[in-house]
């Protein structure tokens, strides 16, 4: 009954699938401007730390508008927040920044994250990334250095040292918008 | 207000210890509770904010990719690993799509819907219906005799994930399997095939190099299937053969990704019936559009080679999605 399985005979095929995979294997670095990974240069694209500045405020109120974001930031300490993550932002750019904030997985992993959740965060940043004209191949570089971060966040084995479970809803109180005021 | 909510757990934790008359058993329990709250820490903290009825569409557009021919997600000729549909780990997602295959000599319609279960499992069924326009005619089947295959297809994700494992090279790996029934066993025999049904299995691995901002799939598929299985299955031989198929697609902005793809086919049929051209491999450029998470059109150019008659078929392709 074991299919005899014939091996593809014809080189010339695979050759004809191999080079086209290669030139745009080879062509795609050309478009994005050749690099991954921080660079300064990629830091400069983002603005500096203006520009990442300007970038969080805008990221953290789009997700304040996003309803399935804005439960988990309702009742957080939202300047502290958008301070950690221009460092964070900035660290991972390329730019003169060290991260100080919690671990990720410290910070997120009693938050119940779903997939669902994580998605439409980085559909706000991606958001809030076209209206500061970030150019597309950079918003990717950068998506691609805090993608790996999901596995922290979403249904993550229990961390090491756990905080202890909300025992408050985060959207049971909610305070107005006024209350944590700007940095 | 967050570090309140945060110091909860001691609050209550030291009101407890502080209450009088609790005993060594009183300790026990409340150790125990402690032990219980942190092994089930992420379960209980899972249900507080997480909506607790079914979402939907959670994945990230384009994600799901669009419809292959015989119904499985992927790029149009070979399938992905990525499993179709909107829905997350948490989510179902199901689409539905209808493709046009136009060439000077033939058409084929392709339809169908698949379901996306927690970014799994995607079941899927299909109908290839091929036209032989004036050729069905010139070979006296008549004009516009259509065969007709219907696809019932499986996938499973079995490991990786193509989008977010962006500090590895591990790729998004699936394993399929594909049934094919072909309406017209008996041409399909008279012509040499050794059975009008038959099962291809394959698996796909799909890598988006988002640094990159390229996407990379190849897909490797043990078949006995005539162009597809639009000819029958088998013939000069009745084994399976291992054909390659692969796409190299760049994501030019959110919602437009443009790619070549390339499929291999056995040529089983024109070794068995020298009357018939032998087949060739298939491959395309393409163009696809997802201008919002429900919706995609593809436009390709695809090259069928061979069918049946020595004429190279140059093809235009359209391709509609929906679904959610
Ligand atoms: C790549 C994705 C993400 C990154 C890089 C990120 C980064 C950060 C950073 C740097 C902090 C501050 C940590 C500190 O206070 O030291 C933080 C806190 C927080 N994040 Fe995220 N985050 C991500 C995804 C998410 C998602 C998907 C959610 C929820 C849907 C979320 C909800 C929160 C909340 C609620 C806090 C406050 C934590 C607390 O103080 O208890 N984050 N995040």
């Amino acid at each position: 009954m074991a299919p005899h399985i014939q091996a593809p005979r014809r080189s010339l095929n695979a050759l004809l699938l191999a080079v086209p995979l290669l030139v745009a294997a080879l062509a795609s670095p050309l478009l994005t401007g050749c690099a991954s990974g921080p660079s300064p240069e990629l830091y400069q694209t983002f603005g500096g730390q203006p520009g990442l500045t300007a970038l969080v405020d805008d990221f953290m109120d789009g997700m304040m508008r996003n309803p399935d974001l804005r439960p988990y930031f309702v009742n957080a300490n939202r300047a502290h927040i958008k301070k950690e993550l221009v460092s964070q932002f900035c660290a991972a750019l390329g730019g003169p920044c060290a991260y100080k904030g919690m671990d990720m997985k410290m910070a997120h992993a009693r938050y119940g994250i779903g997939d669902r959740e994580f998605n439409a965060l980085v559909e706000e940043l991606q958001q809030a990334m076209d209206r500061r004209h970030i150019p597309y191949a950079a918003q990717n570089r950068f998506l691609a250095m805090m993608a790996p971060f999901r596995d922290d966040m979403v249904h993550p084995a229990p961390p090491p040292r756990a905080r202890p479970p909300l025992t408050l809803s985060p959207d049971a109180v909610a305070v107005p918008e006024t209350v944590p005021g700007k940095p | 207000m967050v570090a309140q909510a945060q110091d909860g757990g001691g609050i209550v934790g030291s009101l407890w210890g502080r209450l009088p008359g609790i005993g060594r058993g009183g300790r026990v329990v409340v150790c125990l509770g402690v032990v219980l709250g942190t092994i089930g820490a992420p379960a209980a903290a899972a249900t507080v904010s997480r909506p607790e009825d079914p979402t939907f569409s959670g994945k990230l557009l384009a994600t799901g990719g669009v419809t292959q021919v015989e119904g499985a997600a992927g790029g149009g000729l070979t399938p992905w690993a990525v499993i179709g549909g909107g829905g997350t780990r948490e989510e179902v997602g199901a689409t539905a799509f209808f493709t046009a295959i136009r060439t000077h000599d033939y058409g084929m319609n392709a339809y169908g819907a698949l379901l996306g279960l927690w970014d799994r499992v995607e079941v899927s069924v299909a109908q290839n219906r091929f036209d032989t326009q004036a050729i069905g005619g010139a070979l006296g089947l008549g004009d516009g005799y259509a065969l007709t295959d219907t696809i019932a297809g499986l996938k499973v994700r079995v490991a990786g994930d193509a989008v977010y494992d962006q500090d590895s090279w591990m790729p998004q790996v699936a394993v399929g399997a594909q049934y094919k029934s072909n309406n017209r066993a008996s041409l399909v025999k008279a012509l040499g095939a050794r059975s009008d049904d038959g099962v291809d299995v394959y698996a796909s691995a799909t890598k988006i190099l988002l640094a990159q901002s390229l996407l990379l799939s190849g897909t490797l598929r043990l078949t006995k299937a005539n162009q597809t299985g639009l000819l029958g299955f088998g013939g000069a031989d009745d084994d399976y053969h291992a054909e390659w198929g692969g796409s190299a697609a760049l994501l030019l902005d959110r919602t437009l990704v443009a790619g070549i793809e390339y499929r291999m086919k056995p040529n089983t049929l024109a070794r068995a019936n020298p009357g018939l051209a032998p087949e060739d491999d298939w491959y395309d450029a393409f163009v696809a559009w997802l201008p919002g998470k429900n919706l995609a059109f593809t436009l390709a150019y695809v090259n069928l080679g061979r069918v049946v008659t020595p004429t190279r078929q140059n093809a235009i392709y359209l391709s509609l999605q929906a679904g959610f």
